[in-house]
């Protein structure tokens, strides 16, 4: 399927490598960034691209992540393509400003490299993305090295789509895929400039054309920008498939679906559900399973807002049973992702048995043996 | 929606300035600044102080006037004359 494309090249690369790659391909002209384990590498990676000349674009080294956002985002309005990278407590120092990003539309892309919250841990759990899933942003989920290459890559593209318009959330577990190297194919910079246009910004802040951007709205015109947001989601869910296909196609890598699905659907009995690396864990379960007589299929959502209703309604009307694993609560109710689909099953009337459990948090080692156990249970 | 022409543009929350976007703001003033020309010197303290860019000058060695449609009779500007060049009348 691959076409006219130059010959990729494979390396190994951490997940972080993997991300300073794709930028250093993206070619942005502004990164303002503060360290955190376990994002640090990204940003230090490219600190030394731009310090030895290997990326022409100007990097600010701010004293926060509020900061780091906040020059962002003026940096993204001065009419540039605008990178930052974060992970855990810098997200959610950085919180008030990722809620501007998101509700004020500027189209910065930046992954959350997954890590536990308080107390003070820095293994990989979901808990600090999904606390942000609600901010107006899109937000993916890498399953490998390659796919956080390959997302990374789509989503300043689809961020600055001018029907999207949107900050996009690049989000990869922690270590798992932060630190550990794997096989990664990289496309050449002439194929990633054909795929992604040079940035084509909708408003320049320019002191001979002023305006003021965010000040003091009324209620009304609070209402139009946020009815205006919910326009540009429903748009994301046509325009998302789109570049995922323009991608695939040309790189050989992807696919065209905001959700993967591993296995025979019409087959399978159950589907397993699960996010990131956790899903590429439940992928290995199928085999131990299958062994066992147990038909399972895994749904992967790939891309987590929009969610993406209409593939995962499709996918889960072929099964009988659906297993979520969560690795985030929301505290007082259940896992994100377990509500969400929950959620859908009951709106589109598919009466099928649901399972729900948590694993994984605070890093907690989540082997394909115990996702084969806990389908076994349930089976 | 499919067809992506058809779909919606973003709304951004751009504020383009515009002379009198709160109104005519000159109903709210109880009092006037007033300009006494001989003795002003054309320093434009007052034109530099306004906080509303309600005084203006319209050329180079101009004296500055009030646009009083817009002036809320705040009185910095009698405040920063060092010439008393301007006073403050009673509407």
């Amino acid at each position: 399927m691959v076409q006219t494309s130059e010959k990729q090249k494979i390396e190994l690369l951490t997940g972080n490598e993997s991300v300073a790659t794709a930028v250093k391909l993206a070619k942005p002209q502004v990164i303002a960034a503060y360290p955190i384990t376990p994002q640090t590498t990204i940003v230090e990676t490219l600190s030394k691209m731009v310090a030895e000349g290997e990326l022409d674009c100007d990097y600010v080294n701010v004293e926060s992540e509020h900061s780091a956002m906040g020059a962002a985002i003026g940096a993204s309005l001065s009419g540039v393509r605008t990178f930052t990278a974060t992970s855990a407590h810098g997200l959610l120092y950085m919180g008030e400003l990722v809620w501007w990003a998101g509700l004020t539309r500027i189209p910065i892309v930046m992954p959350v490299v997954n890590r536990s919250l308080n107390p003070w841990n820095i293994w990989p759990d979901h808990q600090d993305s999904m606390s942000f899933r609600d901010a107006g942003w899109i937000q993916f989920y890498a399953k490998n090295n390659q796919e956080v290459l390959d997302l990374t890559l789509c989503a300043f593209k689809i961020a600055e789509h001018h029907k999207i318009w949107m900050p996009v959330m690049v989000c990869l577990d922690g270590f798992i895929l932060s630190h550990t190297s794997a096989q990664v194919s990289i496309p050449s910079q002439k194929d990633v400039d054909e795929f992604l246009p040079p940035f084509e910004p909708l408003a320049i802040l320019d002191p001979k054309d002023p305006f003021a951007h965010g000040s003091l709205t009324d209620s009304q015109g609070i209402w139009e920008q946020r009815m205006s947001l919910i326009d540009g989601f429903e748009n994301s869910r046509v325009i998302i498939p789109k570049i995922f296909a323009e991608y695939a196609e040309k790189f050989g890598k992807l696919g065209k679906n905001m959700i993967e699905i591993t296995g025979d659907i019409n087959s399978a009995d159950i589907a397993i559900m699960a996010l990131g690396t956790l899903g590429e864990e439940a992928e290995q379960a199928l085999e131990v399973l299958n062994e066992k007589g147990i038909k399972a299929v895994v749904v992967r959502l790939r891309v987590f807002r929009p969610f993406p209703r209409k593939e995962l309604i499709t996918a889960l009307k072929k099964v009988s049973k659906v297993l979520v694993i969560d690795r985030a609560v929301s505290f007082g109710n259940a896992g994100q992702m377990a509500i969400e689909v929950q959620a859908e099953l009951y709106t589109h009337k598919i009466e099928i048995e649901f399972h729900q459990i948590i694993r994984g948090l605070g890093g907690m080692d989540v082997t394909y043996m115990e996702i084969a156990a806990e389908v076994e249970k349930i089976m | 929606m499919t067809n992506e022409n058809e779909m919606k543009d973003p709304v951004l929350p751009l504020g383009r300035p515009t002379i009198g976007s709160a109104g005519n703001t000159g109903t709210w003033r109880s009092s006037k600044p007033v300009f006494i020309e001989e003795k002003c010197i054309k320093c434009y303290e007052c034109w530099l102080n306004c906080p509303e860019g309600t005084i203006r000058v319209d050329a180079d060695e101009e004296y500055p006037y009030v646009d009083y449609v817009y002036c809320k009779g705040c009185g910095i500007c009698v405040h920063v004359c060092p010439k008393e060049a301007l006073e403050m009348k009673p509407e």
